[in-house]
């Protein structure tokens, strides 16, 4: 199987490049850090020869694996929302253009270098991760599957990302557009839902009667939220694998809503269908004969 | 068969033509020069041909195949050299001419090897293992041209290559040109300094307002319009007994004297020059020279596009160029 030249170039030009060391060393440092603080602090309580809590390793595996969705939501876009502008800025994306490679060769090229920075992101922290691994409760299945959630999580980030790096000619418009709609999409929705729970704590304690809290439609904007495929991902690995159902029967009666019980799930398919929209279009876009 | 044919072509910008009705025709193996004024649409023309740009009517040929609905075939038959032009931060020479191999379906030591050869086309070999963008303009223009050639088009196609070089650069890009044209390379260039352009082109068209203006072989064109102009005889005695002879031919129609400088317009072909030449040698005269007075491309561009050289010059905007 031929690599994508513009994948190839772009993995090329990364290897050379301060930033993605920069975004390796700062990674690893967070991850290693977490580490330290949870073992340390678990063995300094409790000496040499006492028995060790296993909730220790798996609270540090959670820690750390959302510290690993927050760097790779933090360094995707910085990847992705100058792919394309950048080409643009500097003058070298008509050649590109006169090339045999198509819009959608040249976008989903640029996606996978994005990829590939979240395929590091994961490997590097691998050694560090795989710390639990020692104290059982966690597989290779499952170290796999969270780097499923992470890559789920650059396709949709990255995916939004170039989308904004063809509609914007201005790199660092782009970026910044990036970055808002993927913290809105994590912190935002999170923060709306948040409201809304209040809102119906509030409404509850004026009411004298038992109220069941209901935040209605919001409930559906999570499924727009990463966080919550992921999320749904770590739940199946350490939990019972039903946390983000029973935290959106606190929201509201649901009843059996498949949306509800399948959160992660549905919210992973919608994240894929969205990003496929998302980089059609942007092929579309960038398609000098659409113009 | 000509490399290039474009037929009628046609793009509107809101209300605006850019080209209107444009027909145009390259001969294999021609340097042609695509000439014309500012906002006359050769930009918009040389994006049509590279796939850039979509046209709004007309038809385009490139070796025969019409190209208008198969985009694929048009991008392998061309390699495009843009104004303005970038190269990525982080690449080897030989890298960076790899990927465009890779980019036309070239992949691995296939790649390598097409990329040596290019760039020993252009005499950059010892560059390779160069960062692009370590390289000056000139080299970085041979570069862009190399990668070009990469995937051996039919047609090379140059938007204002010479733009930011110094003279010593447009001097070896211009010789690299015409290297690459005895190789068989057909090239159509735009360019805006016409005195270049005269020494490098076998061909040529103006383009004004979206249509072609005039096109064809370079030496035809100045001939056609050459031949409004006088011969230019100067001769060492019998002024009056050339004077009557000349006025005695019927294709003369005006003559002036200075001197012993004779000026004759005449409107014979060469043959027909070379004769009245004859005849004045014949009758004992003695002619030191015998030449048509020529125009130069900057002439013959504003000619065509109906500025006059003098308004041109009176701006002194751009001296021997235009816009």
């Amino acid at each position: 199987m031929r690599l994508n030249p513009v994948f190839e170039k772009e993995m090329k030009r990364n290897s050379r490049s301060s930033r993605i060391s920069w975004i390796i060393f700062v990674c690893n440092l967070l991850l290693a850090v977490v580490a330290f603080v949870c073992y340390f602090g678990e063995s300094s309580q409790l000496g040499y020869l006492a028995p060790v809590s296993y909730s220790v390793p798996m609270n540090c595996y959670i820690l750390m694996t959302y510290l690993l969705f927050i760097l790779v939501v933090l360094s995707v876009p910085a990847v992705a929302g100058g792919s394309i502008s950048l080409e643009r800025e500097k003058k070298t994306l008509d050649v590109l253009l006169t090339t045999n490679l198509n819009p959608w060769r040249i976008i989903t090229g640029k996606l996978e270098a994005s990829l590939g920075v979240v395929l590091i992101l994961t490997v590097s922290a691998l050694p560090v991760l795989s710390l639990v691994v020692v104290f059982g409760g966690i597989g290779l299945g499952g170290l796999l599957l969270m780097a499923g959630g992470l890559l789920l999580t650059g396709i949709f980030v990255g995916s939004i990302g170039i989308f904004c790096s063809v509609v914007f000619k201005r790199t660092t418009l782009a970026t910044v557009l990036s970055y808002v709609i993927v913290v809105f999409l994590v912190v935002g929705i999170c923060a709306c839902t948040g409201l809304a729970y209040y809102a119906g704590l509030l409404q509850q304690e004026m009411t004298a009667a038992y109220q069941q809290i209901d935040v209605g439609g919001v409930i559906y904007l999570l499924l727009f939220n990463p966080f919550t495929s992921f999320a749904g991902i770590i739940s199946r690995q350490l939990g019972n694998g039903r946390e983000m159902e029973q935290l959106c029967y606190l929201l509201g009666n649901y009843g059996q809503n498949p949306l509800i019980h399948y959160l992660p799930e549905a919210s992973a398919v919608l994240q894929l269908l969205i990003s496929a929209v998302l980089l059609v279009t942007a092929g579309r876009k960038l398609n000098p004969l659409n113009k | 068969m000509p490399i290039l044919k474009i037929e009628k072509l046609t793009k509107k910008y809101g209300k605006t033509y850019a080209l209107n009705g444009l027909d145009m025709e390259v001969k294999k193996g021609d340097i042609y020069g695509f000439v014309g004024p500012n906002g006359a649409g050769k930009t918009t023309t040389l994006r049509i041909i590279s796939g850039l740009l979509k046209s709004d009517g007309g038809d385009l040929w490139l070796d025969g195949v019409r190209t208008t609905k198969n985009i694929l075939k048009q991008k392998s038959l061309i390699g495009f050299v843009p104004d303005f032009f970038g190269v990525y931060e982080n690449l080897s020479v030989i890298e960076y001419l790899e990927f465009f191999a890779a980019s036309y379906g070239i992949y691995g030591r296939a790649g390598t090897v097409r990329a040596r050869e290019v760039l020993e086309m252009v005499e950059l070999s010892e560059k390779e293992e160069q960062m692009v963008d370590s390289l000056s303009r000139g080299i970085q223009q041979r570069l862009c041209l190399a990668r070009a050639m990469i995937h051996k088009p039919k047609l090379l196609v140059l938007d204002e290559p010479n733009s930011g070089l110094d003279p010593r650069s447009r001097k070896d890009f211009q010789l690299l040109l015409q290297r690459l044209a005895r190789e068989d390379y057909t090239i159509l260039i735009s360019s805006h300094i016409l005195s270049e352009l005269a020494d490098l082109c076998t061909s040529i068209g103006v383009i004004n307002g979206g249509v072609m203006v005039q096109q064809g072989k370079l030496e035809n064109i100045m001939l056609a319009i050459d031949s409004s102009n006088p011969l230019r005889i100067t001769v060492l005695n019998q002024v009056p007994k050339a004077l009557e002879l000349l006025r005695q031919d019927p294709q003369v129609s005006r003559l002036s004297v200075d001197e012993n400088k004779i000026a004759a317009w005449f409107s014979g072909s060469r043959k027909e020059e070379a004769y009245l030449l004859q005849k004045l040698v014949d009758a004992g005269i003695l002619v030191v020279s015998f030449a048509r007075e020529h125009n130069s491309l900057e002439s013959l561009f504003f000619h065509l596009t109906g500025e006059t050289e003098q308004k041109s010059r009176n701006t002194e905007t751009f001296g021997n160029t235009i816009g």
